[in-house]
């Protein structure tokens, strides 16, 4: 009677301990989740802080200005043959009313 | 005092003010023509050749005819004569654009009446028709500003069409569409109360007109030029002349392609207003004077299911002036 005793208790007892154990590691998973308790999930963590190089966010593009460079444009030396260059004409038509309505739309 | 500058394919056209709000235009043919001399004699026949027009001598000895000289005497040797602008922008392959162009413009524009005169001009909208990575609008315009703050102006650019807007709608409360029909590109505005909503370009104009005609009648794109400016044809009717036959039918060719783009760029742009009324549709530049191309315009808007409702299709009061003038009132607004 005594042996049945015994082995009833330490079933009992294996029992808890197992429950206990599935226990705290549900509470432990759930507070590493939420980082309640200050853990990182990243792995190799502690490595990258003590490495001083970081590698480059492979996904951020930088761009570089490619816009055609304006060079200098000389035009000294090149020898006029002509009197005047081009037609002049003068317009009879008034454009003081279309200045005034523009700028009152624009306003 | 302010200045409007268009800076054509074609064409430089600067607008200035005159008196009594009057406007005193400038135009130059933007093109030119070198001839390299293999001698000293040679030289000196070849200047006295050319008493009477309008040329440069140039730091290697060669002459460079200007404008309509330049073309004429293209021409005469069966050849055509060079732009330093190309569809557009500057020519990227020719070698001397660049220092022809900053030649012309100094002497259209001249040096600023004070320091820092405000001088709008215009630039091409991007186009969407092209492929060609050697058209960099960005780059024309770092060009030509350059050029014209080194001339005293204090520069900046609008595009060519909202320009044709605020030289034409101002009775429609600047509310409408402009078609700038040029020599290397047509561009499209669409404006709503002065403010353009809509803009974009097609590189098939009057020098596609011309490049065409020459292949199909085998002669020089300047001669095919000079013909189409100077003969008498009408869009879609037969000529005497089989340049001017071949012209009218590229023509109609053009005016199709151009209204099927202005279709097709329009429906379900998300940029475009909903208009109360039918919209002014106003066409200028030098390849919109021939003879029926507002009606054949008309007529093509309707063929490619427009998508907006047009009041009329009308022409610019003087087409070739046009532009500058929109920049002209651009400068003085802006």
């Amino acid at each position: 009677m005594n042996d049945s005793y015994t082995v009833l208790i330490s079933s009992v007892l294996v029992f808890m301990l197992l429950c206990t154990g599935v226990l705290l590691f549900l509470i432990g998973y759930l507070c590493g989740k939420s980082g309640a308790l200050g853990v990182s999930n990243t792995a190799y963590d502690g490595h990258k802080r003590n490495n001083s190089v970081t590698s480059p966010n492979k996904y951020q593009s930088i761009d570089i200005d490619e816009s055609k460079f304006v060079t200098e444009i000389n035009t000294e030396g090149m020898e006029k043959k002509y009197i005047e260059l081009g037609d002049t004409k003068e317009s009879s038509e008034d454009i003081s009313r279309s200045i005034n309505k523009l700028k009152n739309l624009k306003r | 005092m302010a200045a409007g500058l268009d800076v054509g394919t074609s064409f430089i056209v600067l607008a200035k003010d005159g008196k009594e709000d009057r406007v005193v235009y400038k135009d130059f043919r933007d093109a030119f023509y070198t001839i390299k001399p293999s001698t000293p004699v040679a030289t000196k026949m070849i200047e006295k050749g050319l008493s009477g027009k309008v040329f440069i001598k140039d730091t290697d000895g060669s002459f460079i005819l200007l404008g309509k000289d330049a073309i004429e005497k293209a021409i005469e040797r069966n050849d055509t004569a060079k732009r330093p602008m190309h569809k557009g922008v500057v020519s990227a392959k020719e070698k001397d654009a660049k220092k022809i162009l900053a030649f012309i413009l100094k002497e259209v524009v001249g040096t600023a009446s004070e320091p820092g005169e405000k001088l709008v001009f215009c630039v091409p909208a991007q186009p969407v028709d092209q492929e060609d990575e050697d058209f960099d609008v960005g780059y024309h315009e770092d060009v030509v500003s350059t050029i014209l703050n080194g001339c005293g102006y204090s520069a900046r650019s609008i595009n060519e069409a909202e320009a044709l807007c605020y030289a034409e709608l101002e009775s429609e409360d600047y509310t409408g569409i402009a078609v700038s029909c040029g020599a290397g590109m047509t561009n499209v505005c669409v404006m709503l109360n002065g403010e353009p909503t809509v803009l974009f370009s097609t590189t098939k104009s009057g020098d596609w007109i011309d490049r065409m005609s020459a292949v199909a009648t085998g002669e020089p794109d300047s001669v095919v030029q000079a013909e189409k400016e100077g003969g008498d044809f009408t869009i879609g009717k037969p000529s005497d002349s089989n340049v001017l036959s071949a012209v009218s039918a590229y023509y109609e060719r053009l005016i199709d392609y151009t209204t099927k783009n202005l279709a097709l760029a329009l429906s379900g742009h998300k940029s475009l207003p909903k208009f109360k009324n039918p919209l002014v549709v106003v066409v200028a530049g030098g390849t919109s004077q021939a003879k029926g191309y507002v009606d054949i315009f008309t007529q093509k808007l309707q063929d490619n299911n427009f998508p907006l409702p047009v009041k009329v299709v009308k022409h610019a009061s003087d087409p070739l002036h046009a532009v500058a003038k929109g920049c002209l009132i651009a400068s003085k607004v802006l």
